[in-house]
């Protein structure tokens, strides 16, 4: 059988070259922004999964996803935003999973037992209000969560929350607002 | 305990984070189950603020960015995800669409072995040229059928779609797409067009090259001339001559 072979004619050293410089270029260019983002991304996925390993993996992960589509961002300074709503949704994505796993793995070890009790480890590191803060967080709409959890993370201010979301403030306080409202009757 | 009143209002400004206006200020005053109510609700939210900003600005391990650095080297920036240069990762889609190829490739063959009337009346109306070379009968009535058929499909469906009748694809014959309303005159045209080929054809096999024969061309026969001699037609005009003088 007669063997085939792909080529693209105009291809050349020096195209690859070119390519090359850029490609190093690009990696500079993020590399520089993944110092200023990174331990943001980390604490997004930190403050939904509230677990360091799994928030470590889910940062790695959206910093990965941003890195390979870094070059089809047009707009360079939206790049903070972005690794955040990247990390957001990846984080609730783990936490859905890790949810529906436990629910199973509960369901297939004790099928009769309600919930397991909170282990000693848990009881000494978190107390019933953190626990039940946690619980309300969850439960809030996911754009009034982002909002909440924002204006807790490195001190923002409302005005870099809506700057970093790329919303009006008038939307973040009123984001901000029905979240603590929520959080507070909950925890009354 | 607080007055019914203003609770909602109380509630919404510790929420808010803002300061009193001036009547819930004076209520504020005026009533201690509010005042304790409302510091109650502030020193909640105040907790919740301190127990998210405590949880949400945790410690960066120390490891993680050095990880995702060594992690960066390794990729290319534009690089696609892995599984999508996996060629397992496209087998079940390749094998999917060759089966559907193969399920449309059998029932266009089974649909082409058994042609319908109608659908060979359209594979004639499709392609004149085509039509015209076939082998069919010349008959004069070819139309009806054609024309029959068409009128039928405008009945039912109103346009032609060439597609769903194709010419074989082995067929060098070009297709021709026409208005609907200008259908009937191509059969028309396709019909006569047949005829007229059929009927050069005819002469041409007539004079076949392997039967000509060199021209014989017959010898000029040509009559003989009848010449009288010229002393009698002088004499005779010599008496003219005499009698007008």
């Amino acid at each position: 059988m007669q063997e085939l072979v792909l080529i693209q004619p105009g291809r050349t050293a020096e195209t690859d070259l070119q390519s090359g410089a850029t490609e190093a270029a690009l990696r500079r260019e993020f590399e520089e922004r993944l110092a200023e983002c990174g331990p943001l991304a980390f604490r997004v996925a930190r403050s939904v999964l509230r677990n360091t390993a799994d928030a470590e993996d889910v940062a790695q992960d959206a910093i990965l996803r941003a890195y390979h589509r870094f070059d089809k961002l047009r707009d360079r300074g939206r790049f903070k935003a972005w690794l955040v709503r990247i990390t957001f949704r990846l984080a609730l994505d783990r936490a859905k999973s890790s949810n529906r796993r436990q629910h199973r793995e509960t369901l297939w070890s004790h099928p009769e037992r309600q919930p397991a009790l909170p282990t000693a480890e848990d009881l000494a590191v978190a107390n019933q209000f953190r626990s039940r803060l946690d619980h309300a967080v969850d439960k809030l709409p996911e754009k009034q969560r982002l909002v909440l959890l924002l204006s807790a993370i490195e001190g923002h201010t409302l005005e870099e929350v809506a700057a970093l979301l790329n919303i009006p403030i008038g939307t973040v306080k009123s984001r901000l607002f029905f979240a603590r409202k929520q959080l507070a009757e909950k925890l009354r | 305990m607080i007055c019914h009143h203003y609770k909602h209002a109380l509630l919404e400004l510790a929420a808010a984070g803002v300061e009193p206006s001036p009547e819930l200020r004076a209520q504020l005053q005026a009533c201690s189950s509010c005042r304790s109510a409302f510091e109650h609700e502030r020193s909640l939210l105040a907790s919740i603020d301190s127990c998210l900003r405590s949880s949400a600005n945790a410690e960066i391990p120390s490891a993680f960015i050095p990880t995702v650095r060594a992690q960066l080297q390794r990729e290319s920036p534009a690089a696609p995800a892995a599984h999508i240069t996996n060629p397992l990762f496209w087998l079940p889609a390749i094998a999917a669409a060759a089966i559907i190829l193969f399920i449309f490739a059998s029932q266009d063959h089974g649909v082409k072995s058994q042609p319908t009337a109608e659908q060979s009346a359209t594979q004639r109306i499709e392609s004149p040229v085509a039509a015209a070379t076939t082998a069919a009968s010349p008959s004069p009535a070819t139309t009806a059928p054609i024309t029959a058929a068409i009128e039928k499909r405008h009945a039912s469906k109103g346009v032609i779609r060439p597609d769903k009748n194709p010419v074989p694809a082995s067929s060098s014959a070009p297709e021709i797409l026409v208005p609907p309303d200008q259908e009937i005159l191509l059969a028309r045209y396709a019909d006569q067009f047949r005829r007229h080929h059929q009927s050069s054809a005819t002469l041409l096999t007539e004079v076949a090259p392997d039967q000509t024969a060199p021209l014989q061309v017959p010898l000029i026969q040509i009559a003989e001339l009848d010449v009288k001699p010229l002393a009698d037609t002088q004499q005779d005009g010599q008496q003219d001559d005499l009698r007008e003088k």
